[in-house]
């Protein structure tokens, strides 16, 4: 066994229990290669979800682990750099004001706890180094105390922060805002604050004031940028309340108009002198301007926003938008949530209010994911809602459906009786790849891994070289090192504790082309997973995902999106028509494509469809998901099938351009949401039955308009732009 | 080419060999070979014949017709553009020289103010400064650089226009006033003229300071299109776009009325050149510092040849340029404002003061070009 695994290049695997996870993630999110972290000094935000014990405790526990088991000669870089947190108080000023004798209380747990929750304690990010990572994942170290690990139920890595984006003594530096305590009453009448998460926040377009130099902007959270010295009050990136950005757009007052690109280059979201992260509002066009501008843009003059309309905006960092795996964004997405919930508070108590009527666009999607509510940002949003929904119904959230439904990246596995026992999928990789590509397949819930494995899977290059088999045992994985040399692909299988309960094999693979040649690279082409049939049930079905893998809009061409190849899935009729149903002879399937974030029970989650013809867009993912049905709704997301799109605004003032997808059709129902919300007419989701129109589709048009794809219906905003289209 | 295929013009030539001989009238063919031959297709062939038809016998005029004014800027009218615009350039270019000192390493720019010429003597005139400059260090450039890298991500969002603009962007101009060859002839003459006096400018001085392009620095710059053979400081496209956006405005608020007073005109036209001049950084081929130099030298020229079209006399700005005063970003709005008149004008305070300034100078309105003068006049009179 051990002279073939040589042959093949397959060995036994690192994965360590719990923490298994982790690994394959950073070894597939686009952040990989570690060794070079250490050198290059960056700060890793990771999301942490602990089975017991505060995060205080779990940081201490790692510092005094560190102390133990490093040599104190040895160069290591200290693993935890800091607790950020918005509204409460950073460990390093916790000690720092401790000091003074000033004790001042976190604030905010409720965000941070995971109430309710069997088995879970706390979830909250940690500032951490890479060796924090080297630390946990060596568990053959011999050492009196234990490793943290044990403690840890899931870690989710973020984007990682070039240390000099961040003054070595950012975190310490941090002074949150003091703790804030609404009144328990109703809100003021006529406001609603509309917050959106995105890239590329042109904040300071026309769109988005009031007059010249009065922005609606109440706050805006620039994640990636400079870092306010010598006080911030965010852990990092940069704020800017609406006194700095009113400052900002008279300092750029030219002859009488505001010149919006000198703004970008003081607000640092368009600054060229510096890290090219930073320049994305240079370019014409951007994602958030399309999303911000319908969410909440506005004619002052012409069409101004109803009631008191105040902004709150979150530009994720784009090193996130990049990785479109999603995989870094967990820790950005839920520290800009707890940064609106609590910037919107302080807007209300700012006018004398009881808590606002909220509502979050965040048009952002990926492929994989468990698809059954447990995603942690599913909790997390749920949770939020359900919070602060408990006495009025003022907090919304909407999130797109997603646009992959013809990406054939969902395969639905299921041996009925008469079916082969084996199933080999074809997973193919595209050459030129620059990023790690990788997919997972979910098993159905158990509580604990099953004594019994369901099935057990192959992951088999181009030219035919099988791993061994894997099975349903956590932990377990095969790493192919051909000749001994890097890992270039992986299959592994972990069991994913409360609240998801369910094992999940990992298969990944590393770029197919490197430009530095000393870097490893996988074959392209064909690959196979395998998955061959035990103690699985005739009955029950496994779903699984190729994570979303290709170049954003904006980009430069890094990642190509790999995908299932099956011979029974039919792309057109044979009239050229497409196909919009799923075949049984296929296990590639259109339905249950659904956001990999999209499947909570309280998030508004909304198609796409075309606005002349009421077809649901032929790209508008559906479901049905083991979370929900379908989308909530289906909004406009193009025109028509030629006059594909909607207009919105770009980045600089006076721009209009149609830009399609879920991500465009979902803030046109925000939009819509803040205006009821307004005027005292939202009482929640539900809502939105009341607001959809059923028109015929055009005589053959091949698409269905069942629930899986529109949800509750079709909902006809009036467009944004009135523009004859 | 009047029509004929060029076979008949071959047919022609045969024509030739018959004419000579005077045998045969083949030789009459041999007329289409006047009209089809190589470079073919004139009138004179017809004219010929017809002078013989109608002419008929010799008549001396008795009379002479009056004799035209000389050196008359009335005479322009009967010229040609081409013809003008050598005009137009002997006047700029007969009060311009150039000098370089090793030793500071400045290029300078000068301006002659003449003493007419009397009956008897030539003219005399002196120097004046016009525009000074010195070159940033090869270090200066490499800090420069990272603008390279970061405005390439700008390149899918500017290409169309940076391909389109790599010769003069006339269609940008005449995109925000309503010019066109057709309607505002003499005022595409006018910018033509400047364009002139940008290009021959910005010559001596990219040829005397010898600065190197952005692909000398590095590999990875990769321009998407061909770096130019001249050096890099001052920029071309910036001047060409600065002295336009410069004498454009003018002519403008000249006009003034309720419409072109406004401050909207100058300011998308100082938005205009600012976007001509940094897409040459995103192109590849520029540094920002390039661009500032090329709006220093654009402003000024613009500023200086408005003025050189008027008998007034007037002051101008002889500007400065510091190659190594400047660091950071090409921003527009560090070197130009508008005053209360709404007009462009050249900020040397805050930012700005590190690399370049200015010193006073004098044009005096006698010594001005009567030529020019017309030219502006003809260009003013287009515009309603």
């Amino acid at each position: 066994m051990e002279q073939q695994q040589e042959e093949t290049g397959w060995v036994a695997g690192q994965s360590t229990q719990g923490f298994g996870a982790i690994e394959d993630l950073v070894y597939a999110s686009d952040s990989a290669d570690l060794s070079a972290r250490v050198e290059t000094g960056v700060i890793f935000p990771v999301l942490v979800t602990l089975k017991q014990g505060t995060l205080e405790e779990f940081a201490a526990r790692v510092t005094a682990y560190f102390e133990e088991v490093r040599p104190k000669n040895g160069m290591f870089d200290p693993p935890i750099i800091g607790i950020p947190d918005i509204a409460g108080e950073s460990l390093a000023g916790y000690e720092q004001t401790k000091k003074q004798a000033k004790i001042v209380e976190p604030a905010v747990k409720a965000v941070r706890s995971v109430k309710g929750v069997e088995g879970l304690s706390e979830q909250g990010t940690l500032l951490v180094s890479s060796e924090f990572f080297n630390l946990l994942s060596d568990t053959s170290v011999e050492a009196s105390l234990e490793n943290p690990v044990n403690d840890v139920a899931s870690l989710i890595l973020g984007a990682g922060v070039p240390l000099d984006s961040l003054p070595s003594d950012a975190v310490g530096a941090h002074q949150p805002l003091p703790e804030l305590e609404l009144p328990d009453k109703a809100p003021n009448k006529g406001v609603v604050v509309t917050a959106v998460i995105d890239d590329g926040m042109p904040i300071a377009n026309a769109r988005f004031r009031n007059a010249l130099t009065d922005s609606r902007v109440a706050y805006c959270w620039v994640q990636n940028g400079k870092f306010a010295t010598p006080v911030s009050n965010v852990a990092y990136g940069r704020e800017f309340n609406k006194a700095a950005i009113d400052g900002m757009l008279t300092a750029s007052l030219v002859a009488g108009t505001v010149d919006e690109t000198n703004f970008y280059r003081m607000s640092g979201q368009a600054d060229f002198g510096d890290s090219p992260r930073r320049t994305l509002l240079g370019n014409a066009l951007t994602h958030g301007s399309s999303v911000m501008d319908l969410a909440a843009g506005y004619d002052a003059d012409s069409d101004p926003a109803p009631g008191d309309n105040p902004i709150i905006a979150v530009q994720l960092p784009n090193l996130v938008t990049e990785d479109t795996s999603g995989g870094s964004l967990d820790v950005y997405v839920r520290d800009a949530l707890e940064y609106i919930l609590d910037r919107a508070d302080r807007i209300a108590d700012s006018m004398g209010s009881g808590p606002l009527p909220l509502v979050i666009n965040f048009s952002y999607g990926f492929i994989a994911g468990p698809k059954d509510g447990t995603h942690p940002l599913e909790v997390l949003m749920d949770g939020i809602i359900k919070a602060r929904n408990a006495k009025r119904e003022i907090t919304a959230i909407c999130l797109p459906a997603g646009n992959a439904r013809q990406a054939e990246c969902h395969g639905e596995i299921g041996f009925a009786k008469g079916k082969p026992k084996v199933l080999p999928m074809t997973w193919q990789v595209l050459p030129d790849d620059r990023t790690p590509s990788h997919g997972v397949i979910y098993m159905p819930q158990t509580s604990g891994v099953p004594v019994a494995s369901r099935v057990s899977v192959r992951l088999i290059t181009p030219d035919g070289i099988a791993s061994p088999p894997i099975e349903e045992v956590d932990g377990q994985a095969w790493e192919w090192k051909p000749g001994g040399g890097p890992t270039l692909a992986k299959i592994s299988y972990q069991y994913l504790g409360a609240p998801t309960g369910r094992g999940r094999f990992t298969f990944s693979c590393q770029p197919t082309t490197e430009l530095d040649r000393s870097k490893p690279t996988a074959p392209s082409g064909h690959w196979t997973v395998e998955v061959t049939r035990q103690a699985l049930k005739p009955t029950e079905v496994l779903q699984s995902y190729i994570q979303r893998d290709d170049t954003p809009f904006g980009f430069p061409s890094r990642g190509r999106q790999s995908t299932f190849v099956d011979q029974n899935y039919e792309v057109f009729t044979v009239t050229g028509l497409p196909v919009d149903v799923d075949s049984p002879e296929a296990y590639v399937k259109r339905d249950g494509t659904l956001n990999g974030m999209g499947t909570g029970a309280e998030t508004i989650v909304i198609g796409g469809f075309q606005r002349m013809e009421g077809a649901p867009a032929l790209y508008s993912s559906s479901g049905p998901e083991l979370g929900r049905v379908g989308p909530d709704a289906a909004g406009v997301s193009d025109s028509s099938e030629v006059a594909t799109g909607v207009l919105a605004g770009m980045a600089h003032s006076g721009g209009v351009f149609a830009l399609n997808g879920t991500s465009i059709s979902t803030p046109q129902i925000a939009r819509r949401i803040a205006q009821e919300m307004s005027a005292g007419t939202w009482s929640g989701k539900g809502d939105l039955a009341g607001w959809v129109v059923s028109p015929p589709l055009p005589q053959g048009w091949p698409v269905t308009l069942l629930p899986t794809r529109v949800g509750a219906g079709r909902i006809l905003t009036d467009p944004v732009y009135p523009i004859g289209r | 080419m009047g029509g004929m295929g060029p076979e008949t013009g071959w047919t022609g030539w045969t024509g030739w060999t018959g004419w000579t001989g005077w045998t045969g009238w083949t030789g009459w063919t041999g007329w289409t070979g006047w009209s089809g031959g190589p470079g073919g297709g004139s009138d004179a062939p017809g004219l010929i014949t017809t002078k013989n038809g109608i002419a008929g016998p010799w008549v001396q005029p008795g009379v002479p017709p009056v004799a035209r004014p000389q050196n008359n800027t009335d005479n322009l009218s009967q010229l040609n553009t081409e013809l003008r615009m050598a005009q137009y350039e002997f006047e700029m270019f007969s009060r311009l020289n150039f000098a370089f000192n090793a030793s500071s390493g400045k290029a300078s720019l000068y301006h002659l103010e003449t003493k007419n010429a009397t009956a008897t003597t030539p003219p005399t005139g002196k120097y004046q400064p016009l525009v000074e400059m010195t070159r940033p260090t090869e270090a200066n450039f490499l800090d420069q650089l990272t603008y390279l890298n970061t405005y390439s991500a700008l390149r899918t969002d500017r290409g169309g226009e940076i391909v389109s603009q790599t010769g003069l962007p006339i269609p940008y101009w005449s995109s925000i006033p309503y010019m066109s060859p057709e309607r505002t002839p003499y005022t595409m003459e006018l910018l033509l003229t400047a364009m002139r006096l940008a290009q021959y400018s910005v010559m001596k001085f990219k040829y005397t300071l010898a600065c190197r392009r952005p692909n000398e620095f590095s590999a990875q710059v990769q321009p998407i299109i061909p770096t130019p053979l001249h050096g890099t400081l001052p920029s071309g496209h910036a001047t060409e776009a600065f002295i336009t956006a410069t004498v454009l405005s003018r002519l403008l608020q000249e006009i003034g009325g309720p419409v072109y007073s406004t401050v909207e005109w100058p300011t998308q036209l100082m938005r205009l050149a600012s976007r001509i001049a940094i897409n040459r950084t995103v192109a590849g081929v520029h540094f920002p510092v390039d661009s500032a130099a090329g709006a220093a030298l654009g402003t000024t020229l613009g500023d200086y040849l408005v003025k050189r079209c008027k008998a007034k006399t007037v002051k101008y700005n002889a500007v400065n340029f510091e190659g190594t005063g400047f660091g950071g970003d090409f921003i527009w709005t560090d070197m130009v404002g508008f005053n209360s008149a709404n007009k462009i004008v050249q900020d040397f305070s805050g930012p700005a003061s590190a690399y370049w300034s200015a010193q006073s100078e004098t044009l005096k309105g006698s010594e001005q070009s009567a030529i020019l003068t017309w030219l502006w006049e003809k260009a003013l009179s287009e515009w309603t």
